[in-house]
């Protein structure tokens, strides 16, 4: 019997692991299945497996690109062909999300449905084995619950090379780490308004707010900077953008599992949210916004879009 | 001329059901009535057969600032859902909020309201009021209805959540020993499978019970089991005032301490039940009997009823006569628009006497 309880005969006799570019073994299967659901607002999802993990990312009508990235020290197994940097394919997010649904919740302590109300005695061992052949082969996860192994072939499409390059790091003019739970419930009063658009506002040393007008008036919210919520305050200079508020929602189910999150916003207005797990697998979730319009040329000491 | 009031922690939860029950309630807009001693907010439906008000004394507030007095006639009106947006999450208010403050001008377009939390962040609201400047007044006196009982919200919510919906209307009837709740059943068409429940209270099980005459009354039941579970929510007994079929029944709350007080005055429907007591045949769903008695009957198609076409029957907030011809279509009286005789006129801006419609006026 191979480790974890999954079988020889469950891989069909004729194959051997050599013929797998990927195997990952992992057990944290509830965590990994509210990640993954977290970014599935869009059909297809982009897979990539690479030395340091699995990176599932979507992008929705070039306005908003949401990735999960599943570190390597998650996994029980990692093995990656040696001839290969990175994997790459596309699978469709419906049926990913079928082959995990009994292991989502939609609670803050990520108890899932396949454990909650159970007793330490009741709760099923789990583990998941995923596996990746080559090119053109499906995307294969065999879930074993307590000796019980179902087995979940997914078929693969090309990878889509033409995601957006959100890069960053370097054109950062603020930057701010909160904690995720109260920005949480501080968005979810927005949803009451149902605005068509956000209005993100970070001023040096002194606050963020974000403001939206609705149907029923205004409405703004101002975070100071030194709130008890606010763990760091970076900001070079006062910087204005706006964005859809339906793209920003798709961020609130990262945003209610998270403990600690970051938003930076880049000179040209770019939005990124990034959304810390729990510490069980040190991942994360990153979503890069882009503003409404995109203006060339800003002055570099009023930097302001739309 | 403006207001400017405070709310602490401590009551925001209850202004936050307060507004959410009041918004239950009524129709498409909320009154805010602003004196130097109390904030009144009201409401009536579109059919003006309900009429809400809950009325907060300065001393509710942790500060309240108004230089208008009960003759400046301070007022605006503000839309439902708009007034609902800052306290539409309890969770939020508990869990968040430590301090909101509520502003208005004479001179503003807008009723602003201010909500901090306890991390230090702020929401700011500026809300939209309508155009409908005309100030709402019922001139009823409630103190004319002789008969009253009163008793613990929790009595009369454990009795309402033995009916199996909220809706429709509801008949009171009262004597000596006991008050007994019922069901009406209006909608004939869709009668098939609705349980019909009646339910009695011993007298003695009331705070107060005093009655002028054995009476029988109707109203609507959504407005009535809102106003209940309000009550409750806030722990308080609830009174209920009427004298006959020709006058309203006053539902009333008086919070603690006297801080606020709350009513709800709803108009008497006097029609019949349409299934009468010797046609309601079906199967007995159930027979509690815990102090009180509960029967219920599952209304079955062996029923007969009278022939009437699609959307005539529908009792809907006004006073409905169906007549129907052997075998040749049911001539119907056309829906009468939305006043109830016995609650009198809602009345804009003036306070005039109590008018009492009779149907012939109604008619033409």
């Amino acid at each position: 019997m191979e480790q974890n309880g999954f079988l020889n005969t469950q891989e069909r006799a004729q194959d051997n692991p050599g013929d797998y570019k990927f195997i990952g073994i992992v057990n944290h299967i509830p965590i990994i299945a509210n990640l993954v659901k977290s970014i599935a607002f869009t059909s297809k999802v982009n897979v990539s497996v690479m030395e340091r993990g699995i990176m599932f990312t979507v992008e929705e009508g070039k306005y908003i690109q949401a990735s999960v990235t599943v570190l390597r020290d998650v996994f029980e197994k990692f093995t990656l062909s040696s001839t290969d940097l990175e994997i790459n394919f596309k699978i469709p997010s419906k049926e990913l999300l079928d082959c995990l649904k009994f292991f989502l919740s939609d609670s803050r302590s990520g108890e899932s449905f396949s454990t909650a109300g159970a007793t330490s005695s009741e709760v099923p061992i789990s583990s998941l084995k995923v596996m990746y052949k080559s090119y053109g082969n499906p995307f294969m996860i065999l879930l074993d619950e307590n000796g019980v192994i179902t087995d979940f072939q997914i078929k693969t499409e090309p990878f889509e090379n033409e995601l957006m390059e959100m890069i960053m790091e370097d054109s950062v003019v603020a930057k701010l780490i909160l904690t995720a739970e109260p920005m949480s419930d501080l968005l979810g009063e927005f949803e009451g308004s149902n605005p068509e658009h956000i209005r993100i506002s970070i001023y040096p040393n002194k606050e963020i707010k974000m403001s939206c007008d609705g149907v029923a008036g205004f409405m703004t919210c101002v975070i100071p900077h030194n709130s008890d919520i606010v763990q760091g305050f970076e900001c070079l200079v006062e910087c204005h953008a706006t964005y859809k508020f339906q793209v920003l929602r798709h961020t609130f189910k990262a945003m209610n599992m998270s403990q600690t999150m970051s938003i930076k916003i880049d000179s040209v207005g770019v939005l990124c949210l990034t959304f810390l797990m729990p510490a069980k697998t040190d991942s994360f979730v990153e979503f890069y916004i882009l503003p409404n319009t995109l203006e060339d040329n800003f002055p570099t000491d009023e930097l302001e879009i739309v | 001329m403006g207001i400017q009031c405070t709310l602490r922690e401590n009551e925001l939860r209850s202004w936050g059901r307060a507004i959410q029950s009041l918004c239950l309630m009524g129709g498409n807009e909320v009154q805010l009535q602003f004196t130097d001693v109390a904030l009144t907010l009201t409401t009536c439906d579109d059919a003006i057969s309900t009429f809400a008000s809950l009325s907060f004394n300065n001393t509710f507030f942790s500060s309240y600032e108004c230089e208008a007095t009960d003759a400046d006639n301070l007022h605006c009106k503000i839309p439902t859902k708009c007034l609902l947006k800052p306290f539409r999450s309890l969770k939020f208010l508990t869990k968040c909020a430590s301090e909101c403050s509520i502003e208005f001008s004479s001179n503003s377009d807008n009723l602003n309201i201010t909500i901090i939390t306890k991390f230090g962040a702020k929401i700011s609201y500026s809300l939209h009021l309508t155009s409908n400047t005309e100030l709402l007044q019922l001139d009823f006196d409630s103190n004319s209805l002789k008969s009253n009982v009163t008793c613990d919200a929790k009595l009369i919510l454990g009795s309402l959540s033995n009916f199996h919906e909220a809706k429709g209307d509801l008949t009171l009837k009262i004597d000596e020993t006991k008050m007994s709740l019922r069901n009406s059943i209006t909608d004939l068409v869709q009668k098939q499978g609705k349980v019909y429940t009646e339910l009695s209270l011993n007298a003695v099980d009331f705070i107060e019970y005093t009655l002028q005459q054995d009476c029988q009354v109707t109203f609507p039941f959504r407005e009535f089991k809102t106003f209940v579970v309000f009550a409750d929510t806030m722990r308080l007994p609830v009174t209920l005032r009427f004298m006959s079929q020709s006058t309203p029944v006053v539902v009333s709350i008086i919070g603690k301490e006297g801080t606020y007080e709350g009513s709800l005055t709803l108009g008497n429907r006097s029609h019949p039940d349409l299934v009468e007591n010797d046609s309601r045949n079906g199967n007995l769903v159930t027979s509690i009997d815990a102090g009180s008695s509960v029967t219920q009957t599952r209304i079955s198609t062996s029923i007969p009823i009278p022939h009437i076409s699609q959307g005539s029957e529908r009792l809907n907030n006004g006073s409905v006569t169906v007549s129907t011809t052997n075998g040749s279509v049911p001539r119907v009286r056309k829906k009468r628009p939305l006043l109830f005789p016995n609650l009198g006129r809602v009345i804009p801006s003036k306070v005039i006497p109590l008018i009492i419609l009779s149907d012939s006026e109604i008619d033409e």
